[in-house]
């Protein structure tokens, strides 16, 4: 092994290796032609040698550098971080949470580890590890991980830096990268290429009837050659990619066992690890010791490690500002706040368009808190943040992966609960409830759409069909189930805040005075008239689904059955506050 | 990282070696004639003989047939001179004795002819650094031509910088050929000696130190003082003064009081002081000579 990496080593050093010989021979043939001159002669040489070393110097440096950037490879030269084994030093015990996923790695690693023996049975180790999952939630941080605790090389790149103007530059740089770790692997035994962001070059192929395609097809195509094409060599290179997007973005081809044979999910932390991670994020900054964590994880459902870490930080900073020693629940409650509403900047709004946004978003608050199954509502607030005059905070109360309709309903009506307030108690509405109407729009209309939640029993997606083949009579009994979805939900919005007009009017006097509630201040307001929290789906091992159904839905809505469906995330967005009135 | 350090300071270590080696004279006090004649030997295959006097080294070459029939050099004699000039640079420059004039003279042993070329040292010096230009250089040294006892022994003169001085100023009034072609024709010059008096040396000088120039004319020439007009003969001195600024400035040479022109007797033809040898314009000499030229035809 030994042999090996001095030859790699000298493959990859030699010009360097000729120049230091060289420029070493010349000081050494220099010092011998000196040392035979006459002292006038040597001292009148010394003399001008700075100044000639200096131009020498000048005329390598400028040689050099013109050198380099045409000659060692001009535009698909690139940056890529490459990292002995002992550099990177993150092991699986500094990876908190992600038990499933590096219940995974720990197998790869343990493959990578014991390779002799896989092959020996006549296995192969596997070529490429793919991971999913949303932004910050660790996937880098695991491929560190697993290089580490299989102590090989780790090269890191991101996908965009495949990507340049000129055709062909991309494949070049896949080649480039795929010698270099080949070297690595021949050297180490093995290594492991880590490819960030992989779906800007792995996304599904297009092929024109023409012959063209996309430039990326070109660097994809290099990929896929070099994973397991034709002349793939025996090196141990194993590549792993990770993504965003959803797995059906990539292409089938770098899919294929073979390609990424293996995909490991990262999702967001659930509770548990919720919690492990503030603990972890918390032991690097000074806090104090009586801080309830599981609350601080209850109140971050769906929060990624990034973001919890970010909420650490700018927790301490918050401290930091008011001088404090340590870092409180305050400072850690604001932080979120901070990070998910935005930065309060208050604006002067005469006192009509104040009233206004109160009922507004007390409208949205009320409703939220009596018919929203799943969501607690954290905060009501009538502080500009952004572009919204006010806001009401609300997040689920513990993981949930699907929304049921009886939630979708709940969220359409939370949504236009601020329109309905403003129109009962002015007789009008504003510009403010346009993207209230847009994400309650959105969410009927792909009810019915697209999950077949519409009363009229179609069933099916209608989105994805073209829209030439959908009849004119389908789109308009569709359309008019959207509207009487919307319709529906307006008359139970606008019972209910009939019903409860007291506790609007109670609300709007306590936003208009104090300008922000929160969660403790909302519960003690609604015990007051004896509300607690009306609907809670909570789902005893006991009960069928019809009933499960029935007991979790109000009046007004009857639907046969509980339809549980899975719901992608580009078409129900799980928006964090969705009740913002928008300033015009 | 450490590997890299111990290779820039044993780079460094390297460089400074020859700076320390550097510092020393190449040749010791006392060596420098011994030096000569064997990098002549050995280099050149030449044998010739070198004295020290003072702060004057001498090189003495013997050869055959030095002058051509049309008393140019011959071309094995100048190669020698070459050789030998050469060799001696290197050694007083390297040498740890501070030389200050080599002289090399070489003697035809048949005939007696001897031509001795007297360099400044600090001459060459300035040349190597590029402190004077080759013309200038070129100017800067004394031929001295004469003829003596073949058999006679090699006497090394010692040369101080007045001596030198002088003895260049009569060179370049010598080579002058525009000067000379004047002189030859109007006032039947054949030669000028330099020589620096001072009141120790000449009892019949004034209490000064002068530069002498000695014009030697030809056989039945007229008397100085009859030749042309007035303004023709001061034009014809102030040539010599003029040559006179040029190498005193040259050399920033201050400690003298005039200069003097006589004829072989020691009459005073000329007297110029001090004061005189302030700076002229650049055309002085052309317009000397053209002046010279104009009254000549006249």
């Amino acid at each position: 092994m030994m042999y090996r990496r001095i030859k790699v080593w000298l493959m990859n050093n030699w010009v360097k290796l000729l120049v230091i010989t060289a420029v070493v021979l010349l000081i050494f043939f220099t010092i011998v032609g000196l040392a035979s001159l006459e002292s006038f002669y040597l001292n009148l040489t010394l003399a001008t040698l700075p100044l000639q070393l200096l131009m020498t110097a000048l005329n390598a440096v400028i040689f050099v550098y013109l050198y380099m950037s045409v000659f060692q490879g001009g535009f698909s030269k690139m940056k890529k971080s490459k990292t002995k084994p002992g550099t990177v030093n993150v092991k699986f015990s500094d990876v908190v949470g992600l038990e499933q996923a590096k219940k995974e790695a720990w197998e790869v690693v343990q493959l990578i580890k014991d390779r002799s023996k896989l092959k020996a049975i006549g296995g192969r180790i596997l070529r490429g590890m793919l991971m999913v999952g949303p932004p910050g939630c660790g996937k880098t941080l695991l491929a560190k991980a697993i290089a580490t605790e299989a102590g090989i090389p780790f090269i890191s790149i991101a996908g965009s830096e495949f990507v340049e103007v000129f055709v062909g530059v991309g494949a070049s740089r896949v080649r480039k990268l795929f010698k270099q770790a080949r070297q690595l692997a021949y050297a180490e035994g093995s290594c492991i290429v880590f490819i960030d962001e992989i779906e800007v070059i792995g996304r599904g192929r297009t092929f024109s009837y023409m012959g063209g395609g996309e430039e990326t097809n070109s660097t994809q195509n290099q990929l896929l050659v070099e994973m397991d094409g034709l002349g793939s060599k025996a090196e141990n290179v194993i590549v792993i990619g990770a993504t965003n997007a959803n797995e059906a973005v990539l292409d089938a081809a770098l899919l294929r066992p073979g390609r990424f044979d293996r995909k490991i999910y990262i999702d967001k932390p659930n509770l548990q690890e919720r919690e492990q991670l503030f603990r972890y994020y918390l032991s690097k900054v000074r806090h104090n010791p009586d801080l309830d964590i599981g609350h601080l994880a209850r109140k971050s459902v769906q929060k990624s490690p990034a973001d919890i870490e970010n909420v650490v930080k700018e927790g301490a900073l918050i401290a930091t500002r008011f001088g404090k020693e340590q870092v409180e629940y305050t400072d850690l409650s604001k932080a979120i706040e901070r990070i998910e509403l935005g930065v309060e900047h208050r604006k002067m709004m005469n006192p009509h368009e104040r009233e206004m946004v109160a009922f507004h978003e007390t409208g949205h608050l009320v409703i939220l808190y009596l018919l929203h199954p799943t969501d607690d509502v954290f905060k009501a607030s009538i502080i500009s943040r952004g572009p919204a005059l006010g806001v009401v905070h609300h997040s689920p109360r513990e993981e949930m992966y699907t929304m049921d309709k009886q939630t979708i309903l709940a969220n359409v009506k939370v949504s236009i609960a601020g329109y309905v307030a403003e129109k009962l108690r002015f007789g009008t509405t504003s510009t403010g409830v346009a993207s209230d109407f847009q994400s309650a729009m959105l969410l009927a209309h792909n009810m019915v759409w697209s999950m077949g939640m519409g009363g009229n029993g179609y069933l099916g997606d209608f989105a994805q069909v073209p829209e030439a083949q959908l009849s004119e009579s389908l789109k308009e009994r569709l359309n008019a189930e959207t509207e009487k979805i919307l319709k529906t939900c307006y008359e139970d919005t606008e019972r209910t805040l009939r019903k409860n007009w007291k506790i609007v009017e109670r609300f709007v006097k306590e936003l208009l005075e104090k300008e922000e509630l929160d969660y403790d201040q909302i519960d003690v307001i609604f015990g007051e008239f004896g509300k607690a929290h009306p609907v809670v789906l909570s789902i005893p091992a006991t009960l069928s689904v019809p009933a499960i159904a029935q007991a979790a839905t109000p009046a007004s809505e009857t639907p046969a059955a509980a339809e549980v469906t899975k719901v992608a995330e580009t078409k129900s967005p799980r928006s964090k506050s969705n009740s913002k009135k928008a300033s015009a | 990282m450490n590997l890299k350090r111990n290779f820039t300071w044993l780079a460094m270590m390297l460089l400074v070696w020859p700076l320390a080696a550097g510092c020393k004279p190449t040749y010791k006090a006392g060596t420098a004639n011994q030096a000569v004649m064997d990098i002549c030997n050995k280099e050149y295959g030449e044998r010739v003989t070198v004295q020290t006097n003072g702060k004057t080294i001498g090189a003495f070459i013997p050869s055959i047939n030095v002058l051509k029939s049309d008393l140019t050099f011959s071309d094995h004699v100048l190669e020698k001179i070459e050789h030998v000039m050469l060799t001696v640079t290197r050694v007083t420059l390297s040498s740890e004795m501070k030389y200050d004039f080599f002289v090399i003279t070489t003697r035809d042993v048949r005939t007696g002819a001897e031509i001795s070329f007297v360099r400044y040292i600090k001459d060459i010096r300035r040349l190597i650094t590029d402190d004077i230009s080759r013309t200038d250089f070129f100017q800067r040294m004394i031929i001295d031509v004469r003829v003596v006892d073949p058999a006679a022994p090699f006497v090394l003169k010692t040369y101080s910088l007045p001596d030198f001085l002088a003895g260049q100023l009569a060179e370049r009034l010598r080579q002058d050929l525009e000067l000379n072609l004047v002189a030859s024709r109007l006032f039947r010059l054949e030669n000028i000696e330099g020589a620096y008096v001072t009141p120790g040396r000449d009892q019949h000088t004034l209490p000064a130190n002068l530069f002498r120039m000695t014009l030697q004319f030809q056989p039945g020439a007229p008397a100085f003082e009859t030749v042309g007009s007035p303004v023709l003969r001061e034009d014809f001195t102030r040539l010599f003064l003029h040559t006179a600024q040029i190498v005193t400035r040259r050399y920033e040479f201050q400690e003298f009081d005039g200069m003097e022109l006589v004829d072989p007797s020691g009459r005073r033809l000329a007297y110029f002081d001090r004061k005189e040898f302030t700076r002229d314009s650049v055309n002085t000499l052309m317009e000397l000579i053209r002046s010279l030229k104009d009254n000549t035809k006249k």
